[in-house]
């Protein structure tokens, strides 16, 4: 029986095969990189970046940029501290959770909005209403007692149920995040290749104006696509800030939408669109997580962790061009052979 | 579609495979002699002998203050080859400085020393920290989980004293404006409040006309925020005093009044921490005053409590403390009449390239 592997899932088990290497060299050169505890860490700090990843992974199959979700981690960061402690009662995480989600989704269909129906560029817009976002996040965290006042009056959240959702399962030692994160990379994988949606997505993201011509609503799926990324965006905050205990107005400022574009891009995604799936996403989210952790376990200054990040960004994007190069070379030369052949 | 599903099933497979070996590791006690609440005994080391490790976790890296931490805490370690210790960048992100004491956690430090970015953002990593028999010493902006130790420079007095001070220098009447921490570190930073309070208290005629929190404590963008008060206030006399929560802060004000060309109107600015720009500005007459907070002198106090910590195995939970003690530091305001006195006696002329008179 003869294997075949097919080009998309090449492509992830480079990366995947790259994970599994950097594990190798970290834990053979680091004491405390292969234990519970750290697997533990390194997999709840992946969610995050997997879960604002996992998102954007929508957008940018099909060719779009996103790079509000970081304004929409700050703001929804209050927002669901404040509803989860709501009148001083005590709202159940899950609800808050949800009340995350709607609220990205719901900065996602501006940005949406703004893309297909006032026709602005994908790039300025969402860096605009990224800083907006951002902005609204500390006009909210300025306000104390429903007045604006001077001063961040940081406040712990003191609801337990909605806490809990940012503590380890049980005895397990891993984070409910992480749960969330798999459970959710796996359904979305499964929209993104079986659900019409998912396949227009990859038409937009391949030709946008054929895809249209076809029949394809590009600008509904568009609009889909930003909604699902900020849905994404909100549930990382809310997790975020359940595991933080307060929400924090500096997360605008984390870079969390470079983050996850590089999640995203490591794991095989194409910048141009048409290519990809939450999978990567996923594995893009470990490597970088990998990398970060591994280098603080020989404390690596800030500054070249960014450095190497960077150069595995450009290698990643040099090793797609090159491949895809490679295997439209192959796939001519087949062709030209079956041709021949007949 | 069935091929999705094996993907799926996949997935699913190695996430229950990771949940289930991992429920059968060893828990939390792999971190460390962790003594749970209510409070086993730590079982102290020997600090000279026994290879230690203490981990320092900045704001960040940038910023001056960081020179003298170096010099401060490697003169003070050369007696104590035996302690291997890190210093982390916290990028001014408080979900970075999570990651890093989780990871502190992780390689079994004897004890961490951190600059907190927020009062309850770290509040889970501390308390984790803590349990796992780390003893966690706050430095400056500290956090309101129950830890060993916070120690801070008297950050309301200074700001208070210099109100008093720069009241009394234009006899009580004008216009001020205070350059605060950022925002975000308003509850830990606490000169401009003291600034603040000490005006409203004394001198009543002064108005307050501007009280914004600087992002990043950055010299910058004190910068750009005076040039804007200054278009705002363009009259001579709109503007009579200038309170910087930090020397850096209260440097970008004073650049802001010179390239605006309004440096003989008598603004009289302050700063803050006593860095060799601070210094330098009050000897030379361009800064009106300073407070001295001794980075030194709080560097080498918080080691010598690490120290005291591990060797006696206490921290917050084996000590069963219900709230966390705070040593707090005098910050001593300097101007032209005692600075030769304190540039004297400053460690900063022991930082190579820092001070140049």
């Amino acid at each position: 029986m003869k294997l075949r592997i097919s080009t998309r899932n090449v492509r992830k088990l480079v990366s995947a095969g790259l994970v599994v290497v950097l594990m190798l060299v970290f834990s053979l050169s680091a004491d405390s990189f292969w234990n519970w505890r750290n697997m533990g860490n390194l997999f709840h700090d992946a969610a995050f970046l997997g879960l604002i990843a996992l998102g954007l992974s929508f957008v940018m199959t099909g060719g779009g940029i996103d790079l509000s979700v970081g304004g929409i981690v700050c703001v929804t960061a209050i927002l669901v501290s404040r509803f989860g402690t709501l009148g001083g009662s005590s709202v159940p995480g899950v609800l808050a959770a949800l009340f995350a989600v709607l609220c990205g989704g719901a900065f996602g269909l501006i940005n949406g909005v703004l893309v297909t129906r006032v026709r602005l560029t994908e790039f300025v817009t969402t860096l605009a209403t990224g800083i907006l976002y951002s902005g609204l996040g500390l006009l909210l965290a300025y306000r104390d007692n429903g007045k604006l006042s001077g001063v961040i009056v940081p406040k712990g959240i003191q609801n337990e149920s909605f806490l809990s959702l940012g503590e380890k399962v049980g005895g397990t030692g891993v984070f409910l995040v992480t749960y969330i994160w798999i459970a959710l990379s796996a359904a979305m994988y499964f929209v993104m290749r079986r659900t019409n949606f998912g396949l227009h997505t990859y038409a937009i993201g391949s030709h946008s104006r054929s895809a249209g011509m076809s029949g394809v609503n590009v600008r509904r799926i568009k609009t889909l696509g930003f909604v699902i990324s900020g849905a994404f965006a909100g549930l990382a905050s809310a997790m975020l800030t359940a595991n933080m205990t307060a929400a924090s107005a500096s997360l605008g400022n984390n870079g969390y939408e470079f983050q996850g574009i590089a999640a995203c891009v490591v794991g095989g995604i194409a910048l141009g669109g048409g290519k990809g799936d939450p999978v990567n996403a996923m594995i893009g989210a470990i490597f970088l997580q990998t990398i970060l952790n591994g280098l603080l376990k020989f404390n690596i200054q800030a500054y070249w962790s960014y450095v190497i990040q960077g150069v595995i960004i450009i290698a990643a994007t040099a090793f797609d061009t090159l491949f895809g190069r490679v295997t439209h070379m192959l796939r001519e030369r087949r062709s030209i052979a079956g041709r021949e052949a007949v | 579609m069935k091929r999705a599903m094996k993907i799926i099933a996949t997935i699913l497979t190695i996430a229950l495979a990771v949940s289930v070996i991992s429920s059968c590791a060893p828990k939390e006690s792999d971190a460390g002699d962790a003594p749970v609440a209510g409070g086993i005994a730590l079982s102290g080391k020997d600090i000279r002998n026994d290879p230690l490790k203490i981990a320092y976790i900045t704001l960040s890296t940038a910023g001056i203050g960081n020179r003298m931490h170096e010099l401060a805490y490697e003169e003070q370690l050369s007696y104590y080859p035996n302690v291997d210790f890190q210093f982390f960048d916290g990028e001014y992100n408080p979900d970075r400085q999570r990651q890093i004491l989780n990871e502190c956690v992780t390689q079994k430090y004897d004890a961490v020393i951190i600059e907190a970015m927020g009062t309850e953002e770290l509040n889970r990593a501390i308390v984790e920290a803590e349990e796992a028999g780390i003893p966690v010493i706050t430095m400056n902006s500290g956090a309101s989980a129950i830890h060993t130790l916070h120690i801070e420079g008297s950050d309301y007095e200074i700001g208070y004293k210099a109100a008093e001070l720069l009241g009394e220098a234009i006899n009580g009447t004008g216009n001020a404006i205070l350059l605060d921490v950022p925002a975000e570190q308003k509850a830990m930073g606490r000169m401009g409040t003291g600034f603040e309070e000490g005006l409203a208290a004394k001198f009543p005629n002064i108005k307050l006309l501007e009280k914004p929190g600087i992002a990043n404590w950055s010299q910058e963008n004190a910068n750009t925020a005076m040039r804007d008060f200054l278009t705002k206030y363009p009259n001579p006399g709109d503007i009579n005093i200038v309170y910087g929560a930090s020397d850096d802060i209260a440097i970008g004000a004073i650049q802001a009044i010179e390239a605006a060309g309004r440096q003989d109107e008598g603004i009289l600015v302050f700063g803050n921490m006593g860095y060799p720009t601070g210094l330098q500005a009050v000897k030379n007459g361009s800064m009106f005053g300073t407070g001295f907070s001794d980075i030194y002198l709080e560097d080498t106090s918080s080691l010598t409590l690490a120290l005291y910590f591990i060797s006696a195995g206490i921290n917050s939970i084996s000590a069963g403390y219900t709230k966390t003690p705070v040593i707090s530091m005098y910050v001593p305001p300097i101007t032209a009449e005692n600075i030769d006195s304190y540039i004297e006696v400053s460690h900063w002329k022991q930082v190579p390239g820092v001070f140049t008179s």
